[in-house]
């Protein structure tokens, strides 16, 4: 809430006619911009995005969630309403169809550059105990124009000078991403609470959220249960089953872990052909996925920006000059090297991952694996062989640390 | 059918369908054709933004990405087309009723598929719908304000009108 206030009032001290009086009093909605950031998370379930599919299943989302309990738990939409708030408005920033200012201030919390980001970063950073993640927030919340573009509409742009502050921000994130939410030990824990929760669904043991999803406007929620349906909730059930002998919940409960076997992060440490082979000699050896093994691949990307413009030739993210009357003179890709040359390279995480009693299995199939591997590259001197070897040392090298 | 099997099938429908038709089968008409069945109330769960040409939705251009590494469907800067393992496997009674849905939006573009007259049509539905669903008038005054709102001068206001007398009597609910 505070970034998006402090993002939104940067915005208005350099565009007076958004402010109040002017012609596009954008000011009046700054109390329905700050509910919206505050409550823009209230429908989350324990454990955010690893539990949603299992309490909420395919169709709906933590926004729905969010944008009922706005609309229809009272002690909220109350409060809302005292300050002269519409709570529709504030449901329908989260997720709904918006108007031509709704949509403005939507920017400013779900955006690539949005004060949601801004906000988590530096907090996750400092409760992680990391320095991932930092960077000029006051600089940063000062880098946005609101403009009106070649034909008029409303746009996003970035004063010329603060692009080092947006360049950093968007690093920050890069490394946050790869260094906190895809840390190889730290994904391992998800990709377990995801396995918990499945093994809950499959046995009926998915414990009772007070949300009967049946779809977006079906939806309904008993709120005496679901305030207090949270995180400490899910860990006594994971307690009370690691006691009954449930292995997800053993590892859960930091008394057993999973084991990477496989981990690049970019295609010189090994390719896509290694990843699915190792895959493949594990199913061989009768390890099951998902039950033996794990794996998980994902593209990390410095920034979304795929473009410098659009499908008519509209530049995405414009970066203005506040010397030459805020000019539009490009796209941030024209002004930046940094996310000019990191555009097309996201990281590419693949690992693979074993459970404690398949890891020996595991380990003989990696040295099958890689044998043939060594095999079919002798006599070639082939690129890929040597690769191969770098990644399956490494590994080799963490399995006698463990 | 689970939804995401729904949505993509939907898609694969919707592009055979126009490709059949001869119309374009460009990513605006794409997007503002499933824009436009969604609006009709079939379940896509699609989350349409207003951005720079109208409605969007960035789960149409995933939807479209997944396709293309399946093979299904190329995509390059402004078009979809069917792939080398393109299969319509929407079942035939869903099909029908897109079909007909299809047919009423060809009907409402005047069956001009030009990139303005689809950014048009598709920003007059969008803000008649954004102004009912915030609890506003959706008259013809204020939709034709939202949409200069959002548009700038770029449409003229008699172009705004006729676009709104098409779409009034599906979307404009009386009080």
């Amino acid at each position: 809430m505070q970034a998006a206030t402090n993002i939104f009032e940067e915005v208005l001290r350099f565009n007076p006619e958004l402010r109040q009086g002017g012609k596009n009093d954008l000011q009046q909605n700054l109390q329905l911009l700050r509910f919206a950031a505050l409550l823009h998370d209230i429908g989350h379930m324990p454990f955010s995005h690893a539990a949603e599919k299992f309490f909420l299943g395919e169709d709906i989302s933590h926004e729905d969630i969010g944008k009922y309990i706005i609309q229809n738990c009272t002690e909220i939409s109350d409060e809302i309403q005292k300050q002269k708030v519409s709570p529709n408005a504030v449901a329908n920033l989260l997720k709904g169809k918006q108007t031509q200012v709704l949509a403005i201030l939507k920017k400013f919390i779900s955006d690539e550059f949005d004060a949601d980001r801004a906000d988590f970063l530096l907090r996750d950073s400092y409760f992680c105990g990391v320095k991932y993640g930092e960077y000029d927030y006051i600089r940063y919340a000062g880098s946005f124009r609101l403009i009106d573009n070649e034909e008029g509409e409303k746009a996003f742009a970035i004063e010329k000078g603060n692009l080092h502050a947006v360049e950093a921000f968007l690093l920050a994130r890069y490394h946050y991403y790869l260094q906190v939410p895809y840390h190889r030990t730290r994904k391992g824990y998800d990709i377990v609470l995801e396995r918990y929760f499945r093994d809950l669904t499959e046995r009926n043991h998915l414990p009772d959220a007070g949300v009967d999803a049946a779809g977006t406007s079906d939806t309904e929620i008993d709120f005496d249960r679901f305030q207090f349906f949270d995180d400490y909730t899910i860990f006594e059930q994971i307690k009370n089953d690691m006691a009954g002998g449930n292995p997800w919940a053993k590892i859960l409960m930091r008394q057993d872990r999973l084991h990477p076997v496989f981990d690049t992060e970019k295609e010189s440490e090994g390719n896509e052909n290694d990843f699915l082979d190792l895959q493949e000699e594990l199913d061989n050896t009768g390890l099951k996925e998902d039950q033996d093994y794990f794996t998980f691949d994902k593209k990390v990307e410095v920034h979304k920006i795929l473009e410098k413009s659009d499908e008519k030739g509209e530049s995405v993210y414009p970066v203005v000059d506040k010397n030459d009357n805020y000019k539009m003179i490009g796209s941030i890709l024209d002004h930046s090297s940094i996310l000019e040359s990191t555009r097309k390279k996201p990281a590419h995480l693949r690992r693979i991952y074993v459970t404690t009693a398949s890891k020996p299995t595991a380990e003989k199939a990696l040295t099958r694996c890689r044998q043939r591997i060594e095999a079919a590259g002798k006599g070639k001197k082939g690129e890929h062989h040597e690769k191969f070897r770098l990644y399956t040392v490494r590994i080799q090298a963490r399995s006698c640390m463990a | 059918m689970k939804n995401s099997d729904y949505t993509r099938s939907a898609f694969k429908h919707v592009l055979a369908w126009l490709k059949n038709k001869n119309r374009q089968t460009s990513k605006i008409a794409m997007q503002k054709a499933l824009f436009y069945l969604q609006e009709k109330g079939l379940p896509l769960r699609l989350d349409f933004q207003p951005y720079s040409y109208g409605p969007f939705s960035r789960q149409v251009m995933e939807t479209a990405s997944d396709l293309e590494r399946a093979g299904e469907i190329s995509v390059d800067r402004t078009d979809y087309t069917p792939g080398p393992e393109f299969a319509d496997t929407l079942p035939e009674e869903d099909g029908r009723e897109i079909n007909a849905h299809l047919e009423r939006f060809c009907e409402l573009l005047g069956h001009d598929f030009s990139f303005d007259n689809l950014e048009l049509v598709g920003t007059v539905l969008y803000c008649i719908q954004a102004l009912q669903e915030n609890g506003l008038d959706a008259d013809k005054d204020s939709v034709i304000r939202e949409v200069e709102q959002w548009k700038g001068t770029k449409y003229a206001k008699s172009a705004i009108n006729s676009a709104y007398d098409a779409l009034a009597e599906e979307f404009v609910k009386s009080d």
